[in-house]
């Protein structure tokens, strides 16, 4: 009796200090991986090409979403909370928290100035950090920034909540111009020099269409009709693909950007990527992410409570 | 609130108002158990069998006509819904859309289970009563169907109506209040004409009576009330009677004495007229102070004032005295008194009052004896009593007088002739007297022949015991 009590105690001895050692179990630094962020209980869940799972990260605070900065670091934020953790992959320890303002909606990494964004829907303002998580530079939004996507040496910031997007330039982060759009946008994406941004609509009246916008004029110069809510895309092999979540639907356009197949996918999705040759899709409803290449859905994995995003990791250079 | 019929009719009537607001209350729980569960379930069995008409897929335009034009004919309102923003689809963004189902429901109806809702919605702007089918296939609400009744509380219902509704409730109230008040006045009416009855024995009424025909409480009383007024009455008269016969009693030597007073005064008599008028004057005085005397012995048992000085008494020593103290008298009435008493006859008794028993009982005896008969005075032990019995032979009680022979001042001869010379208490005293021993008297008379008187007295208990 004495024997098993002494060794329950060692036993909890060692469980505590591996707690106190890391904060989560690290990715093995040179394999690549599609996580999935799960809202429902947060957790994240590393899968490999294959769809065998890597890891789950049981999330330890309300985080509502992540996004990986470089290759080996994942930034974990929540909307109702007051610090994003910047967390080290390859040992899973939180390398940095970052003291923020309440309301953080996203965060999108700019691989090309190693600068990561955070935008903030209490103060309508964006914040740029360094790869360290030093704090750089705010912007000031319109109401709720949002989606966010780095090209060409400017920042697109979707206001969701407002009529226009706002456009900063990367280095100085001064606010260059505002594009009109309706309210409700979410999802964007360039495609062939075109800014092309989805949403869920305003209102009772759901949207069907993505916006195509020339960036230059901030003119509409088309619209697609890709019903119900189209909010995602992907891109693959020169190939756009769009998310449809309102009628679970994912589209592939051809290079004429027309409809080339379409495919009901998942249960109300909202997240889409490219990663090893292959388009996946996360069903929110469902729980599950669908792997599909060649047209075809070639596997399922099943994943935490209510999947909201997608992270990619490729081939580690 | 002095009167008790006020304060059943306010009890009785708060009772009635609280009945009406319990039944109201009742009324509103059957109801929300009752006709809500009613229309739940039937709006569950409408919805399922309408969601047969989804074999999955999109729902189509088709489907949704269907149901409206179901929904035109039938009496719940039912609709089909597929626009994911209704669905609550766009959760994890900050829609600003009031939404028909919440998020917590949307993962209801993803698992495929029904949602019952009750409550105000505003979209419709009133309570409802919803049902929420869900229409899932391959884990993807495709829609819904939404089915509702307008939930009118029955205090909605009653809204409409309210000044009847309040304007009956009042008059329903007044209607009982007073017919309550009346049935009161009838049950409470004997309780009044008691109250008017006490009245009025309290200013001496004694002839009051209550008039009552009922049989319950109140009746009893009311019969109980007549017997107390009745005995009062008696008692009143008594008293009456008793005054009477004592003034009557005292003014006759009062009359005697004030009469040969003044004769003495006014008058030139010899001296020997002058000594018997004088000797009459003593003797009426001797006859007032005995009546007083005895006046003062009965009021004193009667209140028993006296206590009585009990201690071991062998009878027979205590009747041969009292027989020799009167014999004399007896041999001047020539009248003869034989004793046969029992030496061992021994009671608990005060010997001076024993005396004054047997002293009355014998006088009385010689008074009412003939010439020239004889008294016999007995004493024995019957059943564990002594006896102490007082024959004579002379006039007799009449039957009808028996019964009142104990009552003071009582006399068989009505003319109240002076020349027995009684006062007419001595029979009280010795009751009394008995009494307070714990004895009884018992008379036995034949009128013309003569009377025997036997006194029961307890026996005094053996020392031994």
């Amino acid at each position: 009796m004495k024997k098993v009590g002494i060794l329950s105690l060692l036993l909890l001895l060692a469980v505590l200090t591996a707690c106190n050692r890391t904060d989560y179990k690290g990715i093995s630094k040179d394999e690549p991986f599609i996580a999935s962020v799960n809202i429902g209980e947060p957790s994240i869940d590393f899968i490999r090409p294959n769809g065998e799972k890597i890891e789950t990260w049981d999330l330890k605070e309300a985080y509502t979403g992540a996004t990986l900065v470089g290759e080996h670091a994942i930034l974990l934020y929540g909307n109702q909370l007051e610090q994003a953790d910047l967390v080290n992959l390859d040992t899973g320890e939180i390398q940095k928290k970052i003291d923020v303002s309440k309301g953080a909606t996203n965060a999108y990494y700019d691989g090309a100035n190693k600068t990561f964004y955070i935008a903030n829907s209490g103060l309508n303002e964006v914040t740029a950090y360094n790869q360290k998580g030093e704090q750089l530079q705010t912007m000031r939004t319109g109401n709720y920034p949002m989606a966010m996507l780095a090209e060409d040496g400017h920042l697109y910031v979707v206001n969701f909540k407002d009529t226009f997007i706002s456009v900063f330039n990367t280095t100085t982060k001064k606010l260059e111009k505002k594009i009109p759009i309706p309210k409700s946008s979410h999802g964007l994406d360039f495609v062939d020099g075109e800014l092309w941004i989805g949403g869920h609509g305003a209102g009772e009246k759901p949207n069907t269409h993505v916006l195509k916008i020339n960036p230059k004029t901030s003119k509409v110069v088309g619209k697609m009709d890709l019903p119900i809510m189209p909010i995602a895309f992907a891109k693959l092999d020169e190939r756009e693909f769009v998310l449809s979540h309102g009628e679970s639907m994912l589209y592939e356009l051809n290079d004429r950007q027309q409809i080339s197949w379409e495919q009901e996918i998942g249960s109300n999705p909202f997240a889409v990527e490219a990663f090893q040759n292959q388009i996946v899709v996360a069903g929110y409803d469902d729980q599950t992410l669908y792997w599909v290449k060649d047209h075809h859905i070639v596997k399922k994995t099943k994943v935490g409570q209510a999947p909201f995003q997608l992270l990619v990791r490729e081939n580690v250079k | 609130m002095k009167k008790i019929s006020t304060k059943i009719w306010v009890f009785v009537l708060a009772t009635v108002a609280v009945t009406v607001l319990f039944m109201y209350g009742l009324t509103n729980f059957l109801y929300e158990r009752l006709y809500v569960k009613d229309a739940e379930n039937s709006m569950i069995e409408i919805g399922e069998k309408l969601s047969k008409m989804y074999t999955g897929g999109k729902v189509t335009d088709e489907l949704i006509d269907h149901v409206d034009r179901y929904n035109t004919y039938a009496n719940v309102n039912v609709f089909a819904v597929r626009n994911p923003r209704e669905l609550s689809a766009c959760v994890p963004f900050d829609i600003d859309y009031d939404t028909l189902i919440g998020p917590d429901e949307r993962h209801e109806l993803l698992k495929g289970n029904i949602i019952t809702k009750q409550g105000y919605e505003k979209r419709f702007d009133r309570q409802v009563i919803s049902v929420v089918i869900p229409l899932v296939d391959e884990k993807r609400l495709e829609g819904i169907l939404y089915l509702y009744f307008p939930l009118e509380k029955i205090t909605e219902l009653a809204s409409k109506e309210v000044a009847f509704l309040i304007g009956s409730a009042i008059v329903f109230l007044i209607l009982i209040s007073f017919i309550i008040f009346k049935g009161i006045r009838v049950i409470m009416k004997p309780l009044q004409s008691l109250q008017y009855a006490a009245k009025e024995m309290a200013q001496g009424h004694y002839q009051t009576r209550v008039m009552s025909t009922s049989k319950d409480e109140i009746g009893q009383l009311a019969q109980t009330f007549n017997e107390m007024a009745q005995a009062i009455e008696e008692e009143d008269q008594r008293q009456r009677q008793f005054l009477e016969n004592v003034s009557h009693e005292l003014r006759t030597p009062i009359s005697y004495i004030k009469g040969y007073g003044e004769t003495l005064l006014t008058s030139n008599i010899s001296e020997q007229e002058r000594n018997d008028q004088l000797a009459l004057i003593v003797r009426e005085a001797g006859r007032m102070e005995k009546l007083t005397n005895e006046l003062l012995q009965l009021s004193r048992t009667i209140e028993q004032k006296e206590i009585l000085q009990l201690y071991p008494l062998p009878l027979s020593e205590t009747i041969r005295e009292v027989v020799h103290m009167l014999e004399g008298r007896a041999k001047q009435a020539d009248i003869t008194i034989h004793t046969n008493l029992d030496d061992h006859v021994i009671v608990n008794a005060d010997e001076l009052r024993m005396k004054q028993i047997l002293i009355n009982l014998l006088e009385n005896a010689i008074r009412y004896s003939n010439e020239g008969t004889s008294i016999y005075v007995r004493s024995y032990e019957v059943e564990n009593q002594a006896c102490i019995e007082v024959e004579d032979h002379g006039i007799g009680i009449p039957e009808q007088d028996l019964p009142h022979i104990m009552e003071r001042f009582y006399r068989v001869n009505k003319a109240r002739s002076r020349a027995d010379g009684g006062s007419g208490l001595g029979l009280s005293i010795v009751q009394q007297l008995v009494t307070a021993h714990g004895g009884r008297v018992q008379i036995e008379s034949v009128l013309n022949e003569g009377t025997t008187i036997c006194i029961f007295l307890p026996l005094m208990e053996e020392m031994e015991e």
